[in-house]
């Protein structure tokens, strides 16, 4: 442990006793792997049995290579799931942060001095504003408001994006009378993508703060959830990053819907076990968490990578290596699924999904290269980076486990039995074929896979959540309905995570998109999108069936789901389907069923936002007196020279063609400097009701003003 | 048929003291009437232009108040944990 580690981390409270975690953690950590590989050696031996030359032939043991790793990889899944029920069922974990402190011992003390980080870029900002609005308005139920400030951190680029948001923070300064507490900042230079934002906040305002809470654009956290992770920060000094597990709420399609119950049905077995195994040395998932702001500055900077390819140059999955360096320093990062109200919402269709997991699987796979080489990281913190990396490597496994698997077939088929596979001997090796073993084999694995299910509704019952999901019936008849549209979807996963790793291997340009957060899918858009996937399995069902009959069954399980996922990806996409089977009782969540402080601020209280007006953001910002002065406060001073000119020229250009004549770099060039959007301003008032000024002041801006949509 | 001029500009200057956030007495109602007319009767300038350029003088616009954007800086440094 190093000097600036946390035996001198500034602690404000006295600590609670503190078990020796680390002993258990290794306890743990054991009987899981034996686990892991005991039920994996029973899985392999039963493959090599079903395999007709038993592992004799190169497929075969290809074959058995990556049935070695896909089963290794769902046992971990299994096994946590279960650790997770049985240490539900003793009443939770002894062991966990939050069981040192019962309620009334964590009341009390001063809070250290705690911002509210909200990073967005190109986000709704109704949706993204409304969600801090309502976080900030529990916070202040708590009366512990002036321990908190609350920061929004753009990254936006579109002047249409950023225009919105610099008003939107205005309105809700007046609403909330955050005057001083609530403050907007977007960077020009957006560089290293999320974590450079964080890290630019730091470096202007890091020393102001002793924890910096984290929040993603759609994240919702209860004010008492907030005030309860900073005076446990503030016992435990030791601790660098406490992460909450955020439940995913608000889901609107159908899509959204079956990803938030299964998140709440199911995330509390994962969770429990997940945190039970890493105890001290969890993750960080990037956002609804606490940090301690001087031990993330000290040891959190992310160099560029060095390596080549996709190994080289910024990190773009931050926060798996900010939780190993700051394990590496010393400090403790735990995940606890115990603090409650902390969520945040999944995307709206699988399109928006498929999007995300782009970018995540880059990042994910960037990660080998800091578990291979980078120096003195916990052990716990490279299995959660090779944890990650085969969060998206098993696509490519299974994809190359069935191409093998026909490969197989087809010589079976195909080609003359050959008795001698390996070389020139007196005794010939039979194929042998055990159809009741690969069933066997087969029910196994779908065991391993949706037993925890079974267990989580075994949960429900058993610890009287059942009350918070509605009637029994509904949840049983949920969960069956859930396991089916994820096995619907998890061929289509399979495809598109697999295109996404080779990409990223070839080191294809990353896109660093917003989320879209509210559009259904369209049936052209689908079609195109999932056309290659539906292709492939229709001609590997055809060349199935034309091989074998038994093989094209095999098949079905994954053809079929790729055949149907362009009807999938729009059926789960519509908000009307998702509605409906919400009123029939499936799907619902305890937020639903019982209701949510925090979601009925959020639903309730549209944000007045510039993008509601008839006139775009920029029309707004030359026209609107208030809102003028707003951005212009926010503006560049004018500068000198030959920009100086271009920007008269451009404005000269503006008031006399009207704002529909600028592109959109120009319209920020404009919007940037405060000399400029005050003369537009001036100009447009004057321009006479034949203008193009003039005819944008006299209909739609007028029409806005009777509204108040601005 | 396009307004005539008076109602243009009468229109324009209720447009911007809507938007300013001024509430329309009846005696800001007759000052706007009088910034009008002194408009349409004065020569130098165009009506429109006289009447805006006018406003701030004839009426009590509101102060817009602005919170700070942000608080005063107190940078921070972004180590790489090195000194391990």
């Amino acid at each position: 442990m190093n000097e600036s580690a946390p035996s001198s981390a500034p602690g404000r409270q006295p600590p609670a006793k503190r078990p020796n975690w680390r002993v258990h953690a290794q306890l743990r950590r054991l009987c899981l792997a034996l686990l892991v590989v005991g039920q994996t050696g029973l899985g392999v031996y039963v493959m090599v049995s079903v395999l007709p030359y038993h592992g004799g032939k190169l497929v075969e043991q290809g074959l058995i290579v990556l049935f070695t790793i896909l089963f290794a990889w769902i046992s971990v899944g299994f096994w946590i799931g279960l650790f997770g029920f049985v240490i539900r069922r003793l009443g939770g974990d002894p062991l966990s942060l939050m069981s040192r402190y019962p309620e009334s011992a964590l009341a009390g003390g001063v809070l250290g001095r705690t911002a509210v980080v909200m990073p967005i870029y190109h986000e709704p900002v109704s949706r993204t504003l409304g969600g801090l609005r309502a976080i900030y308005q529990t916070v202040e139920k708590t009366g512990q408001l002036e321990h908190f400030d609350f920061f929004i951190l753009s990254d936006s680029r579109d002047p249409e994006y950023w225009l919105n948001e610099q008003a939107a923070w205005y309105r809700l300064c007046e609403e909330l009378k955050a005057f001083g507490r609530l403050f907007y900042r977007r960077r020009t230079l957006n560089m290293h993508y999320k974590s450079g934002n964080i890290a630019d906040f730091l470096r202007r305002w890091g020393r102001r703060y002793r924890y910096m809470i984290v929040l993603d654009a759609d994240s919702l956290m209860e004010g008492e959830t907030l005030v309860r992770m900073v005076r446990l920060m503030e016992r435990e000094p030791q601790v660098g990053i406490l992460q909450t597990n955020p439940t995913i709420v608000n889901g609107q399609s159908l899509f959204a819907r079956v990803q938030q119950f299964a998140n709440q049905a199911y995330g509390p077995l994962f969770s429990t076990g997940l945190a039970a195994i890493q105890l001290g040395e969890a993750a960080y998932w990037g956002h609804n968490a606490i940090i301690r702001v001087e031990a993330f500055m000290r040891h959190c900077g992310l160099r560029r990578l060095s390596g080549p390819g996709i190994f080289g140059g910024s990190i773009s999955s931050h926060d798996f290596v900010e939780a190993a360096f700051m394990g590496r320093a010393g400090y403790e990062v735990w995940l606890e699924p115990e603090l409650a109200y902390s969520h945040e919402e999944s995307p709206p269709t699988l399109v928006d999904e498929l999007t995300r997991d782009k970018r995540w699987a880059k990042g994910n796979l960037q990660h080998l290269w800091l578990l291979l080489f980078e120096p003195r990281l916990r052990l716990a913190h490279r299995m959660a980076f090779l944890n990650g990396i085969l969060s998206y490597v098993a696509s490519p496994l299974w994809l190359a486990f069935l191409l093998l698997a026909t490969l197989e077939t087809t010589q079976l088929v195909l080609w003359p039995i050959n008795y001698f596979p390996d070389e020139p001997s007196l005794f010939p090796l039979w194929p042998e074929w055990r159809p009741e073993w690969a069933l066997g084999l087969a029910g196994g694995t779908l065991f391993l896979l949706f037993f925890p299910k079974v267990l989580a509704l075994l949960d429900i019952l058993l610890s009287g959540r059942k009350r918070e999901y509605g009637e029994l019936g509904a949840v049983g008849r949920s969960i069956l309905l859930e396991m089916l549209i994820s096995a619907l979807l998890a061929p289509i996963r399979m495809l598109a995570h697999s295109r996404y790793v080779i990409e990223a291997l070839f080191n294809v340009t990353l896109r660093w998109a917003g989320q879209n957060r509210s559009e259904e899918t369209g049936w052209l858009d689908a079609i195109v999108n999932q056309a290659p996937g539906t292709v492939l399995a229709l001609f590997w069902a055809g060349f199935a069936l034309w091989l074998d009959p038994m093989f094209f069954y095999w098949s079905l399980p994954v053809a079929v789901p790729l055949i149907l996922a362009a009807p999938t990806s729009v059926l789960l996409s519509r908000i009307q389907l998702g509605q409906s089977f919400r009123r029939k009782g499936f799907f619902l969540t305890p937020e639903e069923v019982q209701g949510s402080r925090l979601l009925e601020q959020l639903d309730g209280h549209d944000l007045p936002q510039a993008h509601r007006a008839p006139q775009s953001a920029f029309v707004q910002a030359v026209l609107h007196p208030v809102l003028n002065k707003v951005h212009g406060a926010f503006a560049r001073r004018h500068p000198q020279g030959a920009k100086r000119k271009r920007i008269e020229a451009l404005r000269a250009h503006c008031l006399a063609l009207g704002p529909t004549s600028l592109n959109r770099s120009e319209i920020a060039l404009i919007a940037q400097h405060s000399e400029t959007l005050e003369w537009l301003h001036r100009q447009a008032w004057c321009s006479s009701a034949d203008q193009p000024w003039g005819k944008e002041l006299d209909q739609g801006f007028r029409s806005s003003l009777s509204s108040r949509n601005w | 048929m396009s307004r005539p001029i008076s109602e243009q500009v009468l229109l324009r200057v209720h447009s911007y003291l809507e938007a300013i956030g001024l509430e329309m007495t009846p005696e800001q109602s007759l000052q706007a009437l009088k910034l009008v007319e002194d408009a349409l009767v004065q020569q130098s300038l165009e009506p429109m232009v006289f009447a805006m350029s006018e406003l701030p003088r004839r009426f009590p616009l509101p102060p817009i108040p602005l919170p700070p954007a942000f608080p005063p800086l107190e940078r921070g440094s972004i180590g790489y944990g090195d000194g391990l």
